[in-house]
């Protein structure tokens, strides 16, 4: 008997360590990818996407929504096209091997010719399943100053299930890394489903353990 | 709300056979049990789970929760009932990854 409890109470514990890249029950991803608004303007640049895990050295292109690995934060990088050997840097990422990853790192993070991000980037995250967001679209403005490439988040565009779109401008902010601005429409139901459901619960549940007492002391007492 | 609503008779329909069939009560007694046990538990575990609890203790809590009411509903041996809560809430719980 005490075993038994003792696995339950083991199952509860351990089951914490293993949800790391699981999605919580309730939760949907909701897809995200960046644009560089101003890319154009850096035209003589080549700028690549480069974070671990998965995200091996990504072009961005021009007026291209850049997507990446949900778990991963990575940073956006800048070369110049005349420093950017395209054959030699394809070898490089498109060959998975312990070695290339090492040498990928090296590349992106010890090469005095890149100049890297000052922010690193991450995905919008997940929310509540009964939410109508189904996309963010970041528009990001860079700035190359004195060999550091500067990133501001301008305005995210949020795409909904139903077609529909808002465009949210980011407030001024001194974080390197602003919050995504609250949608508008944050969930399908109304605001007091939850209230309602919550209230409803409880009555039947008060209710219910009244009934469960009353019967357990009718049984007891015959 | 409607699928709420499903999801809490799924839950009954569900467990119903299994208290049925291990605590051998009376059918209508074992509707009855069913019904006030999950009635009980369900929302509750629900609210838990919306509040971002961790699913696999709510569902711990769930059974020992429901063994305890079991037992002072039916008063068989305790580990006969503990065992009859686990079978129902996994196989509720696995139903639930699939719903």
């Amino acid at each position: 008997m005490k075993r038994i409890i003792f696995i339950l109470i083991l199952i509860t514990l351990f089951s914490s360590l293993v949800q790391a890249d699981v999605l919580p029950a309730g939760k949907k991803y909701v897809s995200y990818c960046f644009v560089i608004e101003n890319q154009n303007d850096y035209s003589d640049y080549v700028f690549l996407l480069y974070g671990e895990p998965l995200v091996h050295g990504e072009l961005i292109r021009p007026n291209d929504c850049t997507s990446f690995y949900k778990m991963t934060t990575p940073r956006v990088y800048a070369i110049k096209n005349i420093d950017f050997n395209k054959e030699e840097f394809n070898i490089i990422r498109e060959v998975r091997s312990k070695e290339n990853s090492e040498r990928l790192r090296i590349y992106f993070e010890e090469n005095q010719k890149m100049l890297t991000a000052d922010q690193k980037l991450n995905n919008y995250g997940t929310i509540s399943e009964y939410d109508h967001l189904e996309q963010a679209k970041d528009y990001i403005k860079v700035t190359i100053k004195d060999n550091v490439l500067y990133l501001k988040k301008e305005k995210v565009t949020y795409i909904y299930e139903d077609g529909s779109s808002e465009e949210i401008l980011y407030q001024n902010y001194f974080d390197n890394q602003p919050p995504f601005p609250e949608p508008s429409k944050s969930a399908i139901l109304p605001w007091w489903t939850n209230t309602a459901l919550m209230s409803s619960g409880f009555i039947l549940v008060i209710a219910s353990l009244i009934t469960i007492i009353i019967l357990a002391v009718k049984k007891f007492r015959k | 709300m409607i699928i709420y609503i499903l999801y809490f008779l799924i839950t009954i329909i569900v467990e119903l056979p299994v208290i049925y069939y291990l605590t051998k009560i009376k059918f209508k007694e074992a509707i009855v049990y069913s019904f006030l046990i999950n009635s009980f538990t369900w929302p509750l575990a629900m609210i838990a789970y919306h509040l971002e609890f961790n699913f696999y203790l709510i569902e711990v809590l769930v059974v020992l929760t429901e063994s305890i009411l079991l037992l002072a509903l039916i008063q068989k041996t305790y580990p006969k009932l503990l065992i009859a809560a686990i079978i129902m809430n996994t196989i509720t719980a696995a139903l639930s990854f699939f719903m």
